[in-house]
């Protein structure tokens, strides 16, 4: 990849995270419980956006979060006050911001009128007439006094830009007229990472008259030029009235890749270099300012540094809160790299031969006759603990919390309930529960279409829930958590619950549900999850879009996950969705068939048994049926729908394994021996060979053997498809 | 006179071929197209300023014109507005 593009491509992962950050303040807001710093992270989220997509030339996306940005500057400074309609819309600024990063990211467009009406909307909110229906026009008074350095900028529309400094102005300035001198020397490395001195220069051009002296003192001759290298430094004046903190803002991307002096120009004030002032800005324990290699020696840093951050836009707070926010915002000090995904996935993959490797070892030695308590085998001990260290810790590594999916479901549940007059509050827990990325990327469906299901079908609409004596505001929890080993997630809702009088009735008219079964409530409910089934009367938009519950039940099956749903009627309905943490290594039962080797994922096993002859019933020319208490299982002899063998075995004479397929119905798969269970590492053999019908993987076994992994869904469909030619179960069962 | 015309974007990435291309002209006089710029970055920025001063320690005649808007408005905003005009004997003088 090109190297820009992959600076571009780190800037969109960001971007993520940030819109992640704006949302989750803007919800702080929204409940209520944002303070000032709250307001502030939303603020920089915004800004950080617009800074690196300015970087980039995404000049759609600049134009739209300086708007937004200048809105939340308002609010920040306490000139625009956070009212609950405000927020309300902020949340909707928000969700179109994310629209355009998308646009962005995809070099699409996006729905411009949206943005446009959401433009006209901010900009009202910034000139205080919010509810005017005219897109109101920035009054002419509050142009800013733009230097020619800016001219370019003029069509994105940057007109509210000065509104905000005369309300910000009188605050800290206590000392007579002292402007501001700004001088910074870019470092190489600042125009390597697509950074421009220009944009810069244009930042502080934003906020008021400036002038520009460039120093080109250490230029080289152009033979002796390194065309990479940084030479040139600037000197910036800035009007007094302008505020530290927004100078600061404007070198937030640059921080470590120049040198930065900020000083008072009657030099009677503070003289510091970057490092310093972050340090005496985190008041308390001062995060390791090891990131910022400043080459300035801070200069006078503590006592004057300190005065301008409280007087700082967000005077509404305490100085405490106020110097904390200052750690929040800057060089968030959990240190992180990024890593080329493939690299971790290779080392997984490395992880798990070495796994494979050493069992294989432990094997050879137990066939050598070695004693247990010998060195070697003592040795070898040691080494499987180091290893399933080394497995953990790397595992540990791809595994990532559920936020990345949780947090574009606040979105998805304010359009989905506007979009069907309900009134929704989305509350997440446990959103830092992490779980292996191979699991991660296929969350979001299901949780999707719980989500959608429970707002749709769970939640009854205002009048209804007044009716019932609920607050009109319907609540659904969305959370995440560990437990057993596996990761689960449920989504709750406060509604009306199933209606199992008419679950029942739906399943029986459609032939899903003998008319006169017994069936515990808990059963009932999870009849939705039938193919087929639909409770709702009418197809609505929403949930119904001809995708039912049984569909997400067989992709969360297809990943060894299960999904069930409990209900307590006029209370709420809670789905529970609960995935292994990995996709990379496997529970299961190895099991012999015709000489094979195979693994059954110990996920769809309910048990295993050995059938007696009079259990087993023959069924149809074909088929046959084993009695398990008091139902029929169909038999399914893995050997001969695999092709391992050209005719079945009695099932008397070899195990039987009781699983529960996609559908939730039972079948019982006939093996010649149980072997044990194991764990196993994963092995793709789409991507090693080829697909192959009715198994889903492979593994290597510690004797080096390669095992199948069984795809039970596929091995009973493909029983049910192909009737073989005389089975002799059907004698054996005689 | 010999003529440059300078690409439209001269970022990072135009940096070395500018070099380049200037060094390739050296000794004679030589006339700077900017029209097409539309954008200058700092790199840029600074080959051309050294060109600058080397054609003057050269004793040869260095002026960049026509020039784009674009491209007299990104001279002010680095501050580097006058630095390519006509008067020689200010050059360098920072």
């Amino acid at each position: 990849m090109d190297e820009l593009e992959e600076i571009k491509a780190t800037f969109f992962q960001e971007c993520d995270e940030l819109l992640g950050d704006l949302e989750a303040g803007l919800l702080q807001m929204e409940a209520g419980e944002g303070d000032s710093e709250t307001v502030n992270a939303v603020f920089r989220a915004v800004h950080s956006v617009k800074g690196g997509a300015g970087a980039f030339g995404l000049d759609a996306l600049v134009r739209y979060a300086h708007v937004f940005e200048t809105l939340l500057d308002g609010v920040r400074s306490g000139s625009i006050e956070a009212a609950p309609e405000l927020v309300r819309v902020l949340l909707r600024a928000a969700d179109v911001l994310a629209d355009e990063v998308q646009a962005a990211r995809t070099n699409g467009r996006a729905d411009e009128h949206e943005t446009a009406s959401m433009v006209a909307e901010l900009e009202a909110w910034i000139a205080g007439e919010p509810l005017g229906a005219e897109p109101v026009v920035a009054p002419a008074a509050a142009k800013p006094a733009a230097p020619p350095a800016a001219a370019d900028e003029d069509d994105f529309g940057f007109k509210p830009m000065a509104v905000l400094i005369p309300d910000v102005a009188p605050i800290d300035e206590a000392p007579a007229k002292a402007g501001w001198t700004v001088t910074f020397k870019p470092a190489a490395s600042l125009y390597a990472k697509a950074n421009e001195a220009g944009r810069l220069l244009r930042e502080l051009g934003r906020l008021g008259p400036v002038e520009v002296e460039l120093d080109d003192a250490d230029l080289p001759p152009l033979d002796a030029l390194k065309p990479e290298e940084a030479y040139l430094s600037w000197t910036v004046r800035l009007e007094p009235e302008v505020d530290e903190q927004a100078i600061r803002d404007a070198f937030e991307f640059v921080d470590g890749d120049c040198e930065l002096t900020i000083s008072r120009e009657d030099g009677a004030n503070e003289e510091t270099d970057l490092a310093a002032l972050l340090a005496s800005l985190s008041a308390a324990p001062a995060p390791g300012p090891a990131p910022l290699e400043v080459e300035i020696a801070p200069l006078a840093p503590a006592p004057v540094a300190v005065a301008p951050v409280e007087s700082a836009p967000i005077r509404a707070a305490a100085p405490a809160p106020a110097a904390g926010r200052a750690a929040v915002d800057h060089a968030p000090p959990q240190a992180t790299i990024r890593v080329d995904p493939e690299r971790i996935d290779r080392l997984i993959d490395l992880v798990g031969e070495l796994v494979i490797n050493q069992a294989m070892l432990a094997q050879r030695v137990v066939q050598h006759g070695f004693a247990p308590s010998s060195d070697i085998a003592m040795g070898l001990d040691e080494l499987e603990q180091l290893t399933r260290g080394i497995q953990d810790s790397v595992m540990a590594i791809r595994a990532q919390p559920v936020k990345s999916v949780f947090q574009r479901m606040p979105r998805l549940a304010r359009e989905v309930a506007s979009q069907i007059g309900k009134q929704v509050r989305l509350v997440m827990e446990g959103e830092g529960t992490e779980v292996d990325k191979t699991v991660i990327e296929r969350l979001s469906d299901p949780i999707t279409h719980m989500l959608r299901n429970a707002i749709d079908h769970g939640l009854e609409t205002p009048s209804e829930r007044i009716a019932a004596g609920k607050p009109p505001e319907g609540v659904v929890r969305l959370a995440a958590l560990h437990r057993g080993g596996r990761i689960v997630i449920e989504v709750e809702d406060d509604g009306r619950g199933i209606n199992r009088q008419r679950v029942r009735q739906i399943a029986i008219d459609k032939g899903l549900l003998a008319a006169d079964a017994t069936l515990t409530d808990e059963e009932v409910d999870n009849l939705i999850f039938l193919p087929g089934f639909s409770t709702a009367n009418a197809v609505s938009d929403i949930s119904g879009r001809g995708v039912g519950m049984d569909v997400v039940r067989r992709s969360v099956q297809a990943l060894g996950g299960r999904i069930s749903i409990s209900s307590r009627p006029g209370e709420g309905s809670t789905f529970t969705l609960s995935l292994p943490l990995t996709l990379a290594v496997l529970d299961g039962m190895v099991v012999d068939v015709a000489g094979h080797t195979l693994v059954v994922p110990l996920t769809s096993i309910i048990e295993s048994l050995r059938p007696k002859p009079e259990d087993v019933r023959p069924l149809g020319p074909t088929g046959a049926v084993l009695a398990v208490r008091d139902s029929y299982v169909p038999l399914v002899d893995v050997g001969s729908v695999l092709g391992f063998r050209k005719s079945s075995v009695a099932p008397s004479e070899g195990v039987v394994l009781l699983v529960e397929h996609e559908d939730g119905g039972r079948a019982a798969l006939v093996a010649d021996v149980i072997q044990g269970q194991r764990q196993v590492v994963i092995k793709s053999l789409e991507a090693n060979y080829r697909q192959v019908e009715g198994i889903a993987a492979a593994t290597i076994l510690g004797d080096g053997r390669v095992a199948l992994i069984l795809d039970v869904d596929a091995v009973v469909a493909m029983r049910r498809r192909e009737p073989r030619a005389p089975e002799p179960t059907l004698h054996a069962a005689e | 006179m010999d003529t440059l015309v300078l690409d439209p974007v001269l970022d990072l990435k135009a940096s070395a071929p500018l070099q380049a291309a200037l060094l390739e002209r050296r000794g004679k006089p030589l006339s700077v197209d900017a029209s097409g710029v539309q954008r200058l970055g700092g790199l840029c920025l600074q080959v051309l300023l050294s060109a600058d001063r080397t054609w003057a320690s050269d004793a040869c005649a260095f002026a960049i014109t026509p020039r784009s808007a674009a491209f007299d408005e990104a001279l002010a905003l680095f501050g580097a507005d006058g630095r390519f005009d006509d008067d020689r004997s200010e050059k360098g003088a920072r």
